[in-house]
């Protein structure tokens, strides 16, 4: 029983940070950012090449975030800026750019998958199972770092100005909010969250260039579930969909899990169009 | 007097030097006979791989250990008396790409035959287009399930009967009796498993669970479960990268110390996984660095050196059965004396060849291909030690024809 708390927790925490980074892209602009999973992976390979040149686990962990805030920032302003009046240009845009970083990955450390060190390498025995260490520290660094975005979202003046921009863009430039600030500031936050688990979960794994791709499916489910245009209805929709799947797989096969896991969406998105907390703001009206 | 060269009369020269160029070509072909003649132009094999996409690692391994072989081949005197030549092209690790691909080697290269292929999926698609529908033979290099049988088809790697159920039987000896076998939901785990259910089954043992993966499964957190709560004797692991790492990683980290029977793994599996999370696994391969230390320079070492150490050699996925594919085809159309298919079938049927990088192997009647396997296992620095040499071994196939 304990076992199976920890490997919900342990799945459920990662992909509520994945799902943190995707949704605060997809509520304040309205684009789905299919460059999501790569900018895990990124987050992974920066860890890992950041170790590489003898960086130590926890400052790698800073660097990978750096790293991911930065490339954000940069592909904001680049390539997403130009295209917010056509977001479908948009949302094709950030595919292409997820193929760029995908295969810069393979020339860069090749595609047989690499091995990077947690931080702590240890394991902790609870009765008769035995768990890596770092699976519970992984649980804990995601949880403070969900924390952290709704403390910034909720008590800070930049959290305060991106849900005021979310809410009415127009009417946040006319009270004096540099919105374009804002949504480079947001699309560097999502991609840094997006990084940050990519290199938490790496040690756990391996890093590899399809790393992102598993995430980004489940992350679109755990938008679309929990309703875009807040910040809460994704989390709670990651926390349903990770539980939910890797429950399932207590009781049928992994293969019918996964299938599962998707057609239960689709359904629960026919019952409520707008997700658990998406209410009337849509992503078509935002 | 100058003449002037007015437009009809360049017209009229053009054309009777068309006609003349024609002729000649005409008799050159005249000379030539068809395609399958036996003097005149070089033959030229087409070879296919995936050298971008999710599989590019494999891919590149299998592009390299062809120029080697074909380099091998022209050392040897060629064929037929002249350089082999090959038109290599890319097949995406994507079977719908290959199709498109393999058509143009066919009939814009005009290849004598073709080698190539990872996925058995990229097989099974133009499978009908070279073997059937352009009458060429087709030599496949990569390690699949078996099964697979057209008279132009020929498999160069090894089958379950060959790598995984020699591994399976060593752990049995061992006295390994409670077992749960693991894969992802595809071909090759399916039947592999399968027949080591029953090999385990009919030596007494018992087979407590049976698990099957999607293939873009990345957390096995339930067979963790299922295996500390079940505490087997041994566990068989026949999932695929990227998946593979994180099960090895999670396995390492429940503390499980017992064998693992694995398919394909080898030493280029142990960057990712880590040394310590390998040293129960046991394999079944058809090449070991320490059991095959012949003179000159081994098939390691060519790859090293060839790549820049980019591309290491890995039996576990196909390298050496890439090799063999050109070495045997080469070697039958000699034998033949010709490209026609039906000969360089005939040939191929029965040949044998020794200076293969893992020992000798022979093609069989049923087209698959009899090889030295070695059972190894890791040590704790993570290469491989061998356990059992195993001689030729049969792929145990029925296709006949």
């Amino acid at each position: 029983m304990i076992a199976l708390v920890i490997d919900i927790l342990s799945f459920v925490s990662v992909l509520v940070v994945v799902v943190l980074g995707m949704a605060i892209i997809v509520s304040m602009m309205g684009i789905f950012n299919l460059a999501h999973g790569q900018f895990v992976l990124l987050g992974a390979v920066v860890y890992l090449l950041a170790q590489r040149y003898g960086v130590p686990g926890f400052p790698a962990i800073l660097v990978a975030i750096a790293v991911g805030a930065i490339l954000g920032a940069v592909t904001e302003r680049l390539v997403i800026r130009h295209l917010y009046a056509q977001p479908i240009a948009a949302v094709l845009a950030t595919f292409g750019l997820g193929l760029v970083i995908q295969q810069l990955v393979r020339l860069g450390i090749g595609t047989t998958g690499q091995g990077s060190q947690a931080p702590i390498d240890a394991v902790i025995r609870l009765g008769s199972y035995q768990v890596a260490e770092w699976r519970l520290w992984v649980i804990g660094l995601a949880f403070l770092a969900s924390l952290a975005v709704f403390l910034l979202l909720d008590n800070t003046t930049l959290g305060l100005q991106m849900r005021a921009t979310l809410d009415d863009p127009r009417l946040a430039r006319a009270s004096g909010i540099r919105t374009h600030r804002i949504y480079t500031l947001t699309f560097a936050l999502g991609a840094a969250l997006a990084a940050f688990a990519g290199a938490i979960i790496s040690p756990l794994t391996a890093v590899f260039p399809e790393l992102g791709v598993s995430y980004l499916v489940l992350s679109f489910l755990a938008v679309m579930v929990g309703g875009s245009g807040t910040f809460a209805g994704p989390v709670l929709g990651a926390v349903l969909v990770g539980s939910v799947s890797e429950l399932l797989t207590e009781f049928v096969s992994p293969v019918y899990a996964s299938v599962l896991v998707v057609v239960g969406s689709v359904v629960f998105m026919r019952v409520r169009p707008y997700g658990l907390l998406g209410g009337s703001r849509a992503l078509s009206n935002s | 007097m100058q003449r002037v060269l007015d437009r009809r009369e360049f017209l009229k020269d053009a054309a009777k030097v068309n006609v003349a160029l024609a002729l000649g070509y005409m008799a050159i072909l005249e000379a030539c006979g068809n395609s399958s003649s036996t003097s005149g132009r070089a033959v030229k094999f087409g070879l296919f791989t995936d050298t971008s996409g999710t599989i590019a690692f494999i891919g590149a391994a299998h592009a390299l250990a062809y120029q080697l072989a074909v380099q091998d081949v022209n050392k040897a005197g060629g064929v037929l008396g002249q350089p082999l030549q090959t038109s290599l092209v890319d097949s995406q690790s994507d079977p719908q790409a290959a199709i498109p691909k393999v058509n143009q080697l066919i009939e814009s290269d005009h290849v004598d035959a073709l080698v190539g292929g990872i996925y058995s999926s990229t097989r099974d698609a133009v499978l009908p287009i070279i073997a059937d529908r352009a009458n060429r033979i087709y030599m496949y290099p990569m390690t699949y399930e078996g099964g697979a049988c057209n008279k132009n088809l020929f498999l160069t790697a090894a089958v379950p009967q060959q790598n995984f159920l020699p591994a399976v039987k060593h752990v049995l000896d061992q006295g390994a009796r409670r077992w749960m076998l693991f894969g992802h939901d595809y071909a090759f785990p399916h039947v592999a498993n399968g027949l080591g259910k029953t090999l385990i089954q009919n030596a007494g043992g018992n087979v407590i669970a049976d698990k099957y993966y999607p293939l873009d499964a990345t957390d096995f957190s339930d067979a963790i479960r299922a295996i500390t709560a079940a505490n087997p004797d041994a566990i068989v692991n026949n999932l695929t990268p990227p998946g593979m790492f994180t099960f090895y990683k999670q396995l390492g980290a429940s503390g499980w110390h017992k064998p693992v029977v694995a398919t394909g793994l080898d030493e280029t599996a142990v960057g990712p996984i880590g040394a310590a999370n390998l040293e129960t696994t046991v394999v079944g391969l058809d090449y070991l660095a320490s059991a095959n230390s012949g003179s000159g320079p081994s098939i390691v070492d060519r790859f090293q050196q060839a790549s820049g150490g980019k591309v290491p050699y890995s039996p576990g996925l196909g390298n050496g059965a890439a090799y063999r594919a050109v070495r045997f085809l080469a070697a039958a159309i000699n034998k033949a004396g010709s490209t026609d298919t039906a000969k360089v079938r005939s040939a191929l049927v029965g040949l044998s060849l020794d200076d293969l990088p893992g020992g000798s192997a022979k093609i069989g009647s049923d087209h698959h291909t009899a090889m030295h396997m070695y059972v190894a296992g890791f040590n704790s620095s993570g290469s491989l030690q061998l356990i059992n040499d195993l001689g030729v071994v049969d792929p145990n196939q029925s296709c006949s024809f």
